[in-house]
């Protein structure tokens, strides 16, 4: 890796351009093969990134047994197993948990079922609404996605983990502008797409249907 | 070389072949050959460029234009002209869009303006919901700093250390504050000092808030020491004087100090890391740069510690470890994103980042050993660091030639 820091703001007008600078670049991008010039990416810094005005956490249960169809948030971080709390991006920036919020209140709504026992064909989705102020939160806009986490575990009988771990979970944090993992080596591949204003999982078919599973959100409103 | 105005259609937006590009102000270029990362160093916003985009961004010089670029570019490459300029103003016109360049036909952007402080929003809500809550300014060569804790007890130790140095607060000056532990059914919450928007500690010690929020002040009053890089990281303190710098501070706090201390590690009580660029060590400096050596003193006397959460002085690095990294990201092989995972670790609270700082960083990047890892949870944190620490010692027994995968990191060779 070069350790050249070249000048700041445009260089002083010089004769024709660079040439062993353009030559050098030239060689490495393969000289004669001239490929088109491209933006690989193109980045906020993270201070920027995740400076909400206001933040609200909470949780999501997914489980199979009275509550598959959750209108109404839980508590934060939700479910814990032997990999801990999984917390979402933006968590440690964040103090305010709303547990028991009503989804319409916050402008959520999300696909069901929420159960972990479901194949990966199944999907769920959480989106929050693009439109309404929730002036009641002290909000000016909507609600964004700063960050999502996907906890669940299976069972020791879970041929997909090594034997004899126990019980096993899996954590599994995305943040708005990270790639899918589906096409990822188990156990951390059930990301199908997230955003500032949605995410969609796949499920995972554990071995452990009741209360084996939970989503963390953390999301702003008012972000610069 | 080709007339310049050979092509002067719409090939994207408004450009033609005579548009005349100049970066916009505040755009630095780092280089991560082939590839390059643009930096707007106002922002921290950056671009990260392939070989081809690299190539072009090196030709904008506020002179030449974009039609005397693609030939130029031509000639050397063999590639048809035509082509390299369609490419060449499709990219410029989109660099444009991204204000990291301007037209010279237009007048120059103002500067931006510095951005405006960043705040921990529950902070402040917890200051107007504590009726107790106390402050005072300090104010040391024009530059001053207000130290805030939602209890008394606190900024009334700090008063009594700092004598005449204490006064009221200034509005709108750099804070420090103590967010005192509320009383629950089972004990209490510990103390948490910030200096302004980082956790710099968590503590039940009232003495070692003292310290740590004297030790702060002090530092925001003697400001950055631009010969050194500032990271935004843990410094972890191992058995051998060797620091372990994490990026992912919420990380190491979930893991608590008795964990790391069964692992070996210490976390110094510090806003950032400071690095010499040069030998790649900490630099911790002398408590007293601006304040001189009394409050500390004094403060020492009415609340001695046993151990200090900073002590001054220089240790090597041999790690650094970078969480949260997506699996993209770990299995990167371009330069450019590479250096792009390195930048948040120079941008400042402010959320300013200096291309010379990521230039810096990564010099030294290529000589410590670098964990990437996506450990987000206690236990993940806990093994991974486990395994630094683990390996960093057969290093240095010379157990370990090279750095072995562990954990599914990717990582650096350590520097020979």
């Amino acid at each position: 890796m070069s350790d050249e820091l070249s000048q700041d703001t445009t260089p002083e007008p010089r004769e024709g351009i660079g040439r062993r600078t353009l030559i050098k670049r030239a060689a490495a991008a393969g000289a004669v093969a001239w490929t088109a010039p491209v933006i690989l990416d193109s980045l906020a810094s993270p201070a920027a990134a995740v400076s909400c005005a206001k933040c609200f956490k909470f949780g999501i249960q997914a489980v199979d047994n009275g509550d598959a169809n959750p209108t109404k948030t839980s508590t934060y971080p939700s479910r814990s197993y032997d990999v801990g709390s999984c917390f979402p991006n933006g968590d440690a920036k964040c103090a305010t948990e709303k547990e028991g919020a009503n989804f319409t209140d916050l402008g959520i709504t999300l696909t069901n079922p929420f159960q972990v026992d479901l194949p990966s064909s199944s999907q769920v989705t959480v989106s929050m609404a693009q439109s309404g102020t929730f002036a009641g939160a002290g909000c000016n806009t909507p609600y964004q996605i700063t960050g999502a986490s996907f906890i669940w575990r299976s069972t020791s009988a879970d041929e997909r983990f090594p034997t004899g771990t126990g019980d096993d979970g899996v954590c599994e944090p995305a943040k708005p502008g990270d790639s899918p993992t589906t096409g990822n080596p188990f156990p951390h591949n059930h990301l199908v797409s997230i955003s500032t204003s949605s995410v969609t999982w796949t499920m995972p078919q554990s071995l452990k249907p009741g209360h084996s599973g939970g989503f963390n959100f953390v999301i702003g409103c008012d972000c610069g | 070389m080709a007339d310049a105005g050979h092509i002067s259609g719409h090939v994207s937006g408004a450009l033609g072949g005579r548009f005349v590009a100049r970066r916009a102000r505040g755009m630095v270029t780092v280089d991560a050959e082939p590839e390059a990362l643009v930096l707007h160093e106002p922002t921290g916003y950056f671009h990260l460029l392939n070989p081809a985009a690299a190539l072009v961004w090196d030709c904008v010089d506020g002179v030449t234009s974009a039609s005397t670029i693609a030939a130029e570019i031509g000639a050397v490459t063999g590639a048809p002209f035509e082509r390299v300029l369609r490419d060449t103003l499709a990219l410029l016109g989109e660099l444009r869009d991204l204000g990291a360049l301007e037209d010279t036909a237009l007048p120059a952007a103002p500067p931006v303006p510095p951005p405006p402080r960043q705040r921990l929003e529950f902070l402040d809500e917890r200051f107007a919901a504590a009726p107790e809550a106390a402050e005072l300014g300090v104010t040391v060569n024009g530059v001053s700093v207000t130290v805030r804790a939602t209890r008394p007890a606190p900024v009334e130790v700090l008063r009594a250390a700092l004598g005449p140095l204490a006064g009221g607060p200034t509005p709108g000056a750099p804070e420090i504050s103590i967010l005192c532990g509320r009383e629950g059914n089972v004990g209490r919450d510990l103390d948490r000092v910030y200096a302004e928007t980082v956790e710099v500690t968590r503590t039940g010690s009232a003495a070692r808030v003292a310290h740590v929020a004297l030790r702060l002040v002090d530092d925001l009053l003697a400001g950055p020491d631009d010969t050194l890089v500032s990271l935004q990281a843990d410094a972890l303190v191992d058995a051998a004087s060797a620091v372990v710098l994490v990026d992912d501070r919420s990380s190491v706090r979930r893991v608590g100090a008795r964990n790391l201390a069964r692992i070996g590690l210490r976390r110094l009580d510090l806003a950032s890391a400071t690095i010499d660029p040069t030998t790649g060590e900490l630099v911790v400096s002398p408590p007293g740069r601006a304040l001189g050596r009394a409050p500390f003193d004094a403060l020492a006397r009415a609340l001695p510690l046993d151990d200090d959460p900073a002590p001054p002085g220089r240790s090597p690095v041999h790690t650094l470890v970078l969480f949260g990294a997506t699996p993209d990201a770990l299995k990167t092989t371009s330069p450019a994103r590479r250096m792009g995972s390195l930048v948040a670790l120079v941008t400042r609270v402010d959320g300013t980042a200096r291309g010379a700082d990521l230039t810096a960083l990564a010099r030294l990047a290529d000589r410590w050993r670098v964990v990437r890892e996506l450990g987000l949870t206690p236990d993940d944190v806990r093994d991974v660091l486990q395994s630094v620490v683990a390996q960093a010692g057969a290093v240095q027994n010379g157990a370990v030639q090279n750095g072995a995968v562990q954990n599914g990191a990717v990582q650096n060779a350590p520097s020979s």
